[in-house]
């Protein structure tokens, strides 16, 4: 696991801020195990060198992330990633879950993306992101 | 009246003009495929009639300047005889700038947006720690000799030589006084620290390529081994109190650095390692006069340059001044000190 390459891509043209697009992708990586407890994420400057941005963007997004619990920081040394207990569900961020996907996929719809092409890439992203967790566990 | 007197002309100086025009003549043809005179343009562009004419343009501006470099150079002006080396160098380089600044207006109507996106990939780590020390070895080395000079002053020859001609015999000596050796030290030590600060700067300030096809790109890791070949070669000269004959070691070195620099120029931005090399990720409007890089928005200390081989340091970061004011300091009284030596 440790040894494939983790990629984040940004979009400076987006309308999404840059600390969100790399927050988001990294929270998508740890959901999906891409990186284990006690691994390393580069540092703060290099993340930031990479991408060709300001260090306060990508400090930005590792702090957003150590508050939701995925990673302890480290001055100069980076963030680790710490094991997170999943949290009690709560039954408004599952609302808000739904509601921002019927929306999202209203949104893809009306842009001309066909049914089968949104069931695919919904199930291909549960897939790397979930992967057999919790299947067949029902509601 | 002014014109070329080969005979007179300084050989050093008409060289160092030949090489630089030589390679600002190439430069069209040795720059990514994305971009021209430091615009970004679409790759279709480069192919083009409009493209051939401004490069043409452009050229002779550049065969204009080394002509007028090599008449500086020969000591036809006689107000600046003296100083018609480094006037020579300056004449050169002003008229291929004016030559350079009209081929990138030219260019400017044919500007595309660069790409926004940008990668960066988490599983690549740093560096590792010993290459820092690869880079701050010939600077222990050359604190090590300071101090074998302190202690041993009076073994050190009087007067010893610094400079050998090509029939490999002494041409310059210098008296043995705290002035002429301790000059000479701290003039090579500031070069050093100039190249381990490039060198170092490379490796952790830079950014990394990214994409599979990217990493294979080996320019970069020449380009960083260029510069510690000549912090060593640097290195290597200041042992000269001791009394040791570096010679040959020195002209392995620079055997090896005249090697990489034309491999550099074959694989380079535009040769074999075209299709691998990396997007510089930097927006048109950050390269001031299409040479100088200012973003303050971009973490990365250095960049690629879009003109010319290697990199260009972000005048954009605070720090990039600093670090310029620290290094220059100790080169500017180590040239002050030749000028008093050469009077």
């Amino acid at each position: 696991m440790g040894t494939s390459r983790k990629v984040i891509r940004i979009d400076l043209g987006s309308s999404i801020p840059v600390y969100r697009q790399i927050a988001d992708q990294i929270r998508a990586m740890l959901v999906a195990h891409e990186f284990s407890p006690g691994e390393r994420l580069p540092t703060v400057r290099q993340v930031a060198v990479d991408l060709g941005v300001n260090h306060n963007t990508v400090a930005e997004a590792y702090r957003n992330l150590a508050e939701e619990g995925w990673l302890r920081l480290e001055r100069g040394r980076g963030a680790l990633v710490i094991s997170r207990s999943t949290p009690t569900p709560n039954p408004r961020v599952r609302n808000a879950f739904a509601q921002r996907l019927r929306n999202l996929i209203a949104q893809v719809r009306a842009a001309g993306v066909s049914p089968q092409a949104i069931r695919t890439e919904f199930e291909e992203a549960a897939t790397a992101l979930l992967g057999r967790e919790g299947k067949g566990s029902g509601r | 009246m002014i014109w070329l007197n080969v005979l007179h002309m300084n050989p050093v100086w008409s060289l160092v003009v030949l090489a630089a025009a030589s390679l600002e003549y190439l430069m069209p043809e040795l720059s990514r495929p994305g971009v021209a005179f430091s615009v970004t343009v679409a790759p279709e562009f480069r192919c083009s009639s409009r493209h051939a004419k401004i490069v043409r343009y452009y050229r002779r501006g550049v065969l204009l300047s080394a002509f007028a470099g090599l008449v500086v150079a020969s000591g036809s002006i006689e107000r600046l005889r003296g100083w018609d080396g480094p006037a020579a160098f300056c004449t050169q380089y002003v008229i291929f700038l004016i030559a350079f600044l009209s081929a990138r207006a030219a260019t400017m109507p044919y500007r595309v947006s660069p790409s926004e996106t940008r990668e960066a990939d988490l599983s690549r780590r740093e560096p590792p720690a010993v290459l820092a020390m690869l880079v701050i070895a010939p600077l222990l080395t050359m604190a090590a000799v300071l101090f074998w000079t302190y202690t041993n002053w009076q073994q050190i020859p009087d007067p010893y030589p610094i400079h050998w001609g090509l029939d490999g015999q002494p041409d310059l000596w210098i008296e043995r006084t705290p002035m002429h050796v301790y000059g000479v030290l701290g003039l090579l030590g500031g070069i050093a620290a100039l190249l381990a600060f490039f060198g170092y700067g490379f490796l952790f300030w830079a950014r990394r390529n990214t994409g599979a096809q990217h990493t294979r790109y080996s320019f970069p890791a020449v380009w960083i081994a260029l510069f510690l070949g000549a912090e060593y070669f640097v290195a290597a000269s200041a042992t000269l109190p001791l009394g040791l004959d570096i010679r040959p070691l020195e002209l392995i070195v620079l055997a090896i650095l005249t090697a990489s620099s034309l491999y550099l120029i074959v694989i380079g931005p535009a040769g074999g390692q075209a299709e691998r090399r990396p997007d510089d990720n930097t927006p048109d409007e950050a390269w001031k006069f299409g040479i100088f890089y200012f973003n303050p928005q971009d973490a990365a200390l250095f960049v690629e340059k879009r003109f010319g081989l290697g990199w260009t340091i972000n005048f954009g970061q605070a720090r990039a001044w600093v670090l310029i004011a620290m290094v220059l300091a100790p080169l500017g009284f180590g040239f002050a000190f030749v000028m008093s030596i050469a009077s």
